[in-house]
């Protein structure tokens, strides 16, 4: 099997994961189609000197140092807008319920800065342990904890923000 | 929000669509990437190579090392092949005696001085000397001799170097004298002597090929009017050397082939080196056909030459 093939294989199986990783480290479609085409570039580009086993992971550090690298380049630039793309269509209240989660988890994770939501992406959508996510984005452990937790208590305050408004 | 909650979350963000087009783009543009760095890498390295080759060709131009002439008298010996019975019939060189006493030339149309001076063989390593002296007069190296010789042995024979102790005289002119000299950077002599020859080999090197051209011209220049003796050949005549890297080569001077009487001056010149050669014919290489005697003298000069 030729190393393409193997590639193409590889993307396949895991388009699913890779897609809604980078929705969730981006937040909007746009950005998150451009990640996940420069990471596929760059891992192609070493494929064969990736450790069998080890593409998905591989590729996932890819995406979350793209997506940190970009942060720091656009940080002085203006923040990115909110997608509009999912907003309800008002056709049912199980859609309302649907797309006010999304919605949610959207803006709580655009309160976070890139590497706190790659570590939150890690540790909740990849379920990887503390360590690993450590060893992943190479920090150290008490960083991940104490990063992890700071997120949370911010995406919670988003979401109550979020909650208030709606009940208002 | 809980984790578990945050994890049911997660999970229903709509992925973004990754189908097979955005797999063909990636691994073509991952190809051309590849090809690109390959590029810049090859480019980059021919980029270096030709500085270096450059640059290593200025250097070679700019500064071209004098070669040792004690490598190129080893490699060709100046003793004629001379008949034991044949006699000597001017003062050659001594090179039985430590110190040995030298008839230094004095004029291309007159025999070799019977005035000798004394000298003093040095030991050591022969050395470039950088000239930095008066520029109407040779550096201290013009003239002097770095190897000792002790005996007569058969490589002191072979090999003889001894003490030029005389500023060297194209028609009764010191080529110290010669104003062409002012651009002269390094100099080296050396004497040749064994048996029944007398070779005095100088290496000069020059600012620029231009001025080693300059000097060149003075020398046959002065030569051309230099009156001449109706017995000798007078000569200012193009080397036999065809087929010897080297650009130009003359003879200047004269001697008679045939006879003992005669001094010869061999100038070689290749880029902004020069060497002079001043032989002094005696006996039994005056009985030898010019151009073998010629070749004998010419020889030191190409094989130096050749090294440049």
């Amino acid at each position: 099997m030729t190393s393409e093939q193997q590639f193409t294989d590889f993307v396949q199986a895991n388009r699913t994961v890779l897609g809604r990783t980078a929705m969730l480290l981006c937040g909007d479609r746009a950005t998150a189609e451009d990640l996940v085409q420069e990471a596929l570039i760059r891992t192609f580009q070493t494929w064969r000197k990736v450790e069998p086993g080890k593409e998905l992971a591989y590729l996932r550090r890819i995406m979350t140092n793209l997506t940190i690298d970009r942060w720091r380049r656009r940080r002085f630039e203006a923040p990115p807008q909110a997608e509009h793309e999912h907003r309800p269509d008002a056709r049912s209240a199980a859609a309302f319920d649907g797309v006010d989660a999304r919605d949610t988890i959207a803006r709580s994770l655009r309160a976070l800065s890139p590497r706190e939501r790659a570590m939150v992406v890690l540790r909740y959508y990849h379920d990887l342990s503390e360590a690993e996510v450590a060893r992943e984005l190479g920090v150290s452990l008490g960083t991940v904890k104490s990063t992890c937790s700071r997120a949370l208590a911010k995406m919670r305050v988003e979401q109550a923000t979020a909650d208030d408004r709606r009940v208002s | 929000m809980n984790e578990n909650d945050l994890r049911t979350m997660f999970q229903n963000v709509p992925p973004v669509e990754i189908d097979d087009r955005m797999v063909q783009v990636a691994m073509r543009e991952a190809k051309a990437r590849r090809r690109r760095v390959a590029l810049a890498v090859v480019s980059g390295a021919a980029a270096l190579a030709l500085v270096a080759g450059v640059g290593l060709w200025r250097a070679r131009t700019d500064s071209v090392a004098i070669p040792d002439p004690r490598t190129s008298a080893t490699t060709t010996d100046p003793t004629p092949t001379v008949s034991p019975t044949v006699p000597p019939t001017t003062t050659a060189p001594p090179t039985t005696t430590p110190t040995p006493t030298i008839t230094p030339p004095s004029s291309p149309s007159a025999a070799p001085s019977t005035a000798s001076r004394p000298a003093t063989a040095s030991a050591g390593a022969t050395t470039v000397a950088t000239y930095s002296g008066p520029t109407t007069e040779l550096p201290a190296s013009f003239g002097t001799v770095k190897v000792k010789v002790s005996s007569d042995s058969e490589r002191g024979r072979a090999t003889g170097y001894e003490v030029l102790a005389a500023p060297l005289v194209v028609c009764g002119l010191p080529v110290s004298d010669a104003p062409t000299l002012k651009k002269l950077t390094a100099a080296r002599t050396i004497v040749l002597s064994a048996g029944e020859t007398y070779n005095a080999q100088s290496v000069l090197e020059f600012a620029d090929s231009t001025s080693a051209s300059a000097f060149v011209a003075e020398m046959k220049r002065i030569q051309a009017a230099c009156p001449k003796k109706p017995t000798l050949v007078a000569a200012t005549r193009p080397l036999p050397v065809t087929g010897f890297p080297m650009d130009e080569g003359v003879v200047v001077g004269s001697y008679t082939p045939n006879t003992s009487d005669g001094t010869a001056f061999y100038l070689g010149r290749k880029g902004k080196v020069v060497v002079v050669t001043v032989g002094i014919v005696v006996a039994a290489l005056a009985e030898k056909p010019q151009s073998e005697a010629d070749f004998l003298f010419t020889a030191p000069i190409l094989n130096v030459l050749s090294q440049v």
